[in-house]
């Protein structure tokens, strides 16, 4: 498809769990042992304690709407009709920036707070990423 | 910090406003720098301190022909050059230099000289934002505003009114590129024409439709 001449990310030692789970199609998250903070962006320290003590976990993969925009400037690469750009509140507690997908990208579509679900969209071999769509049931 | 110790000798902006295809970033800087040092009665040679942003003040001042003894990069995003004063005048109050030269320069519409935007695809950023379509302050500074006006009850209308009141201060401005009156039903057409000027401002009104 056309529209992996977008831009992806390259992974670094910190953040390779997240990409290899995602290229196997479940979200990873990690948590602090002692404080239980759940974090994103990966890294190997807890961001609220500062504690180098945190594991690994496979989330649910739920989430909700916390905000977005619709974009209407032009970007070839993502094609020619105006997309979302999202950040979601997953079930555990960090937010994310993703997309929302499978569904009218149209303010009436997307609604703030409605509950979504993680899918993976794969660019190579490499990287897939996450992406949210309205939850099903 | 200390009062009453450092004060602005001499401010300036470039000679030319709006669009200058004629004149790279680099000059931009250096012009804007010869006006404020003309206008505090100061050379070159007099400067012993740099501050700038976005780019190098090592060449800032090597362009201006300035030896400096303390120099300030710091680069966080358009309030650097605030920061920079603030540095400036704690560095002065310490004994590091006398004299403070702050430059901004921005070849925003011609972009003569003007370094691109480019996010490393392993940076926090070029991994987890990125890869969703951001590119500049339409799909940056647009996100927060819509769970503000939902958290908040803000309309609309109420931030279509920032747009009419900035316009109203710029309309005091002899140098200000847009002077026009607006009013907030001119805001919120903008986005159903604005395909081809869309402002930040009108990328804002649009996401706060989405509500």
């Amino acid at each position: 498809m056309a529209e992996y001449n977008r831009p992806l990310p390259l992974p670094t030692p910190e953040t390779q769990h997240f990409w290899a789970g995602c290229r196997e199609g479940e979200l990873r998250l990690q948590r602090c042992t002692s404080c239980k903070e759940s974090y994103f962006p990966p890294r190997p320290f807890c961001p609220a304690c500062s504690s180098r003590e945190v594991e690994v976990y496979r989330a649910s993969g739920k989430a909700t709407l916390y905000s977005y925009i619709i974009n209407h400037r032009p970007r070839p690469d993502f094609g020619d009709k105006p997309h979302s750009i999202a950040v979601v509140e997953l079930a555990e507690g960090p937010r994310m920036m993703t997309n929302i997908v499978d569904c009218p990208q149209t303010p009436e579509a997307l609604v703030l707070d409605m509950p979504l679900e993680v899918t993976f969209e794969k660019a190579n071999d490499e990287i897939s990423l996450p992406k949210f769509r309205p939850a099903k049931g | 910090m200390k009062q009453k110790t450092v004060a602005v000798v001499g401010a300036a902006e470039t000679t030319e406003m709006g669009k200058i295809p004629n004149t790279s970033q680099l000059m931009l800087h250096a012009d804007a720098a010869l006006n404020a040092m003309r206008d505090a009665g100061l050379a070159a040679k007099d400067i012993d301190g740099i501050a700038t942003a976005g780019d190098s003040p090592v060449e800032v001042a090597h362009y201006l022909g300035i030896t400096p003894t303390w120099v300030d990069g710091t680069s966080v995003g358009g309030c650097s050059f605030m920061l920079h004063v603030r540095h400036a005048a704690a560095a002065i109050n310490e004994g590091l230099c006398n004299t403070v030269l702050i430059t901004h320069a921005e070849s925003g519409r011609s972009r003569v000289g003007a370094r691109r935007f480019s996010r490393d695809p392993a940076s926090q950023q070029g991994q987890f934002e990125v890869p969703y379509g951001i590119t500049n302050p339409p799909t940056m500074f647009t996100i927060p505003a819509l769970r503000y006006m939902k958290q908040y009850g803000v309309t609309e209308e109420d931030i279509a009114n920032v747009a009419v009141v900035q316009r109203e201060w710029a309309a005091m401005n002899p140098r200000a590129s847009f002077r026009d009156p607006i009013t907030v039903d001119d805001v919120l057409n903008s986005r159903r024409t604005s395909r081809r000027s869309p402002s930040t401002f009108s990328a804002r009104a649009r996401a706060a439709r989405r509500r």
